[in-house]
C-alpha cells in the first residue's frame, strides 16, 4: 500500500489549485436548479471547457485532458476545496458519458460528447415514469418503427433541470410485445422536437428543479438510438454503476462540508454536546476517501465496479443528512432563517441531503442489491 | 497510490488465513476457554507462523513485516477469534524490546517462553507468572516482569481473555518513552483483529440465512433480515480503509497517525459491535445459547473493542487533532 502522491499528481494538483484559486468567482453563483441560476452556471461551464478543466479525465479531441482517475480524483477534492459552483452539465458528462463512450457510435461520439462538455448542448436525464421509479423496468413509454427511425409516446418525470436543458436520453419500448427489462431500447432526443412538452416541477426546496416530459409521437431518427435496439436496458444500467459508485459523489464534497462544519462548531465555540456529531462527519467524509481511494486503486488494476457501488451510495446519502443535521443542530433557532448567509446554506443543503436516499437508486434497493449481490443471500418474492 | 494491499500481501495473508482455520476452530476456542494449556499451544502455532515476531526485524529473529502487512494478518487472528495477547505481544512488546536492545527478554517472547501483555490502567488481560506486562502511561512506558502476588485475577466476561488487576510491587526491568507510539501500535492492531471478528461473526450469520427457512422461505430472502445484514456490511466496509489508511500511517511516520489510529479504532469497534447485534439478532434463539459458537466471538469483541481505548479516549484525539493547525498544502490531510 502507497497512499502517497507522484510527482506528477503533485503538479497536476498545484495547477488545478491554481487555476480555481484564479477563477472560482468569488461571490458563488446560487442555485444551478433555477432559471437564471442556471444559466449563469452555463457561464461558468463554457469558462471551465475553455481552460481545459471541464471534463479532465476525457480524450483530448472531446475538451479533456486525459486525466488518470486518480487525478481526477484530485481535480475533484480541489474543486469543492475551492466551493466552485454546482456542475449543471452532471446528468450530462457523468451519467449520460460513460454509455456515451461505452456504446455510441464514432459519428454519435463526434457529435455530442464536445458540445456537451462545452456546455453548448445540456441534457437531462428522463428516466423514471409516473408508474416507473425504483421499478425503472415497468417503463411504459414506447416507441412505434417508422421509416428511417422512431415515433415516441409517452411521460417522463423527475428530469432534474430538464426545464433549462436541450436533449434528454430516456428508455422507450420498442418491442411492444416485451415485458420488463426485454425490449426497451435507449434513446436520446432534443426537447425542442415536435411533440413534446416540457412542465417545470418545483422541488421541495423551492427551485424549479424538477421536470416532466410529455411526448406524443416525437420523431427520433435511428442515429440518435444509443447501443442496438432492444437493448436499452444493458446501455443503461452501464451508467447506474457510475452514478451510485463513483461518479455521482465524489469524496472531495464531503471533505469540503466536513471542514466547513467543524469550522463552523469552532465559531461557536466549540460546544461540548456537539463535538461528537461534528468528528463523525470529519471521520465518515475520510473514511469515504478512503474508501474512494481504494476503489480508484482497483479500477486502475482492471477491476470492475460491481454491486457494491451500491454500499457507497448507502454510505454516502447517509452521511450527507448525518453533517447537515449536525450543522442545523449547531445553528441552533438560526437553522430557521433561509435567507441567513450562515444559515440559508446549510439549510438549502440539508433539504438536498434528504433526497440523497431517494435518487440514484433509492437506500431501500440498494440495500436488497447488498444483501443479494454482494452478501448473496436469496432473492425476496 | 496504491490504496489496496498488493497482490504479495494478499497471498501471505491467505495462507496464514488456511493455516489459523485449521489450528484455531470453535472447538479449540471451547478448550481454550477451559484450559490455559490450550491456548499455550495455540501460541506455539501462532510462534510457528512467525505471527509473534511479525514486526521484529530479520536479525533479531523476526519476520520484519510492518503495519502495512501485519494488518491483515491481524485481521485473519480476528477471523478466528486467536486466544493470547497477540497484539500486546507482536505490535507493542516485541518490537519495544528490540528497538531498546533488550535481547534477553526479546528472546522470551521470541521463544514463545513467556509472552507480553499491555496494561493500561490497573487491568490488565492473559497475564500469566511467566508474562512481561508492559504499563503505558500517556508516553511513559514501563516494563514489569509479572509475579503473582502483583496480579489478582478476576473473572471476565471472555473466560478466553482472562482479566487481572495489576499493581506493581518491585521495580520495572526497563522503563522509556515511547508510551503513545507503543498505545498507538496496539490499538492498530486491536482495530483490525477486531474487523476479523465482525468478518467472522457476519460470516455465520450469512451462512445460517441462507438455509435457514421459515414460512417456506431462507429468511435470508426477507427484506428486513437483508436490511439488516446490509447496514452492518457498509460499516464494515467503510470502517476497513481507515484501518488500513493507519496501517499506512504508522509504517511509514505520518505525523497524525495517533489521530488516524483513533478514527479507525472508533469505526472498528463500531462495525465489530453492529456485526454482533446482526448476527445475534439472525440467529435469534439459537444464537442466544453457549451451545452454538456465536457468543465465542461475540464475547471476545465485547472484551477487545475496549481494551485499547474507550470511545471517549479516541474520540477526544480525532477532536484535538482536528482542531490542531493544518498543513493547508494537502488538501484534506489531518
Amino acid at each position: 500500500m502507497d497512499l502517497t502522491w507522484t510527482p506528477r499528481e503533485l503538479a497536476f494538483r498545484d495547477e488545478a489549485r491554481a487555476w480555481l484559486e484564479a477563477n472560482v468567482p468569488r461571490e458563488g453563483l446560487g442555485s444551478g436548479d433555477t432559471r437564471e441560476g442556471f444559466f449563469r452556471h452555463l457561464a461558468w461551464e463554457k469558462q471551465l471547457f475553455e481552460a481545459g478543466w471541464a471534463v479532465v479525465s476525457w480524450p483530448k479531441e472531446y475538451g479533456g485532458r486525459e486525466a488518470s482517475l486518480f487525478e481526477w480524483l484530485i481535480f475533484e477534492e480541489e474543486y469543492y476545496r475551492a466551493r466552485a459552483p454546482q456542475r449543471v452539465t452532471q446528468n450530462g458528462i457523468f451519467l449520460l458519458a460513460p454509455s456515451l463512450f461505452a456504446f455510441g457510435t464514432p459519428e454519435q461520439q463526434a457529435r455530442f460528447l464536445r458540445p456537451m462538455a462545452a456546455a453548448e448542448v445540456l441534457w437531462a436525464q428522463a428516466w423514471s415514469e409516473p408508474g416507473a421509479g425504483s421499478d425503472l423496468a415497468a417503463t411504459r413509454a414506447r416507441a412505434e418503427r417508422v421509416d428511417g427511425g422512431w415515433r415516441l409516446t409517452g411521460q417522463k418525470t423527475w428530469c432534474t433541470r430538464g426545464a433549462f436543458c436541450d436533449w434528454i436520453y430516456g428508455l422507450f419500448r420498442t418491442d411492444p410485445n416485451s415485458t420488463r427489462h426485454k425490449g426497451l431500447t435507449y434513446f436520446l432526443l432534443p426537447l425542442k422536437a415536435p411533440g413534446i412538452t416540457v412542465r417545470g416541477v418545483e422541488k421541495l426546496d423551492g427551485d424549479e428543479g424538477f421536470a416532466e416530459v410529455f411526448l406524443d409521437n416525437v420523431f427520433v431518427p435511428d442515429a440518435d438510438v444509443l447501443g442496438k435496439v432492444g437493448e436499452g436496458w444493458k446501455v443503461a444500467m452501464a451508467t447506474t454503476g457510475s452514478e451510485r459508485g463513483l461518479s455521482l459523489r465524489s469524496p472531495g464534497r464531503y471533505m469540503a462540508a466536513a471542514s466547513r462544519l467543524f469550522d463552523l462548531w469552532r465559531d461557536k465555540g466549540r460546544p461540548a454536546a456537539h463535538r461528537d456529531a461534528v468528528i463523525d462527519a470529519w471521520i465518515d467524509a475520510d473514511a469515504y476517501r478512503c474508501h474512494t481511494a481504494s476503489t480508484v486503486t482497483r479500477m486502475v488494476n482492471g477491476e470492475k465496479l460491481g454491486a457494491e457501488s451500491s454500499l457507497n451510495k448507502i454510505f454516502w446519502s447517509e452521511m450527507d443528512i448525518a453533517l447537515h443535521e449536525a450543522a442545523l443542530a449547531l445553528l441552533g433557532p438560526e437553522a430557521i432563517l433561509s435567507e441567513d448567509p450562515v444559515a440559508g446554506p446549510w439549510l438549502k443543503g440539508y433539504q438536498f441531503a434528504l433526497a440523497g436516499p431517494i435518487y440514484a437508486g433509492t437506500n431501500e434497493i440498494q440495500r436488497n442489491v447488498v444483501a443479494e449481490r454482494v452478501l448473496g443471500l436469496p432473492k425476496g418474492s | 497510490m496504491y490504496a489496496t494491499p498488493t497482490t504479495e500481501q494478499r497471498e501471505l495473508r491467505a495462507q496464514v488465513a488456511a493455516t489459523l482455520a485449521t489450528a484455531c476452530t470453535p472447538g479449540r476456542l471451547r478448550a481454550a476457554w477451559a484450559d490455559r494449556a490450550a491456548v499455550r499451544a495455540l501460541w506455539a502455532e501462532a510462534i510457528e507462523l512467525g505471527l509473534i515476531g511479525l514486526m521484529v526485524a530479520p536479525e533479531a529473529g523476526g519476520l520484519g513485516l510492518d503495519a502495512r502487512d501485519a494488518v491483515l494478518l491481524a485481521e485473519e487472528a480476528g477471523f478466528v477469534g486467536l486466544p493470547g495477547p497477540l497484539v500486546d505481544t507482536a505490535w507493542v512488546i516485541a518490537p519495544l524490546l528490540a528497538a531498546a536492545g533488550e535481547t534477553e527478554a526479546l528472546e522470551t517472547v521470541l521463544s514463545g517462553a513467556g509472552w507480553g501483555v499491555v496494561s493500561l490502567g490497573p487491568l490488565v488481560a492473559d497475564a500469566e507468572p511467566d508474562s512481561l506486562i508492559l504499563r503505558i502511561e500517556g508516553d511513559r512506558a514501563q516494563l514489569y516482569a509479572a509475579t503473582p502476588a502483583d496480579l489478582r485475577p478476576l473473572a471476565g466476561v471472555d473466560p478466553g481473555r482472562p482479566p487481572a488487576r495489576f499493581s506493581p510491587s518491585a521495580a520495572p526491568l526497563w522503563e522509556g518513552p515511547g508510551g503513545v507510539a507503543a498505545f498507538d501500535r496496539g490499538a492498530l492492531g486491536a482495530s483490525a483483529q477486531l474487523m476479523g471478528l465482525g468478518r467472522r461473526m457476519m460470516a455465520l450469520a450469512l451462512d445460517y440465512a441462507k438455509v435457514r427457512e421459515q414460512f417456506g422461505r431462507p429468511i435470508g430472502s426477507y427484506q428486513a433480515v437483508q436490511h439488516h445484514l446490509a447496514n452492518a456490511a457498509v460499516a464494515a466496509a467503510f470502517a476497513e480503509p481507515l484501518v488500513l489508511r493507519a496501517a499506512h500511517s504508522l509504517a511509514t511516520g505520518h505525523p497524525n497517525t495517533s489521530v488516524h489510529v483513533s478514527m479507525a479504532h472508533l469505526r472498528a469497534a463500531a462495525a465489530v459491535d453492529k456485526a454482533g447485534r446482526v448476527a445475534l439478532q439472525v440467529f435469534g434463539a439459537i444464537g442466544y445459547t453457549t451451545e452454538h459458537d456465536l457468543h465465542l466471538y461475540l464475547k471476545r469483541a465485547w472484551s477487545l473493542s475496549r481494551a485499547w481505548g474507550d470511545e471517549e479516549f479516541h474520540r477526544s484525539r480525532v477532536a484535538a487533532g482536528l482542531d490542531a493547525p493544518r498543513d493547508t498544502k494537502e488538501t484534506w490531510d489531518v
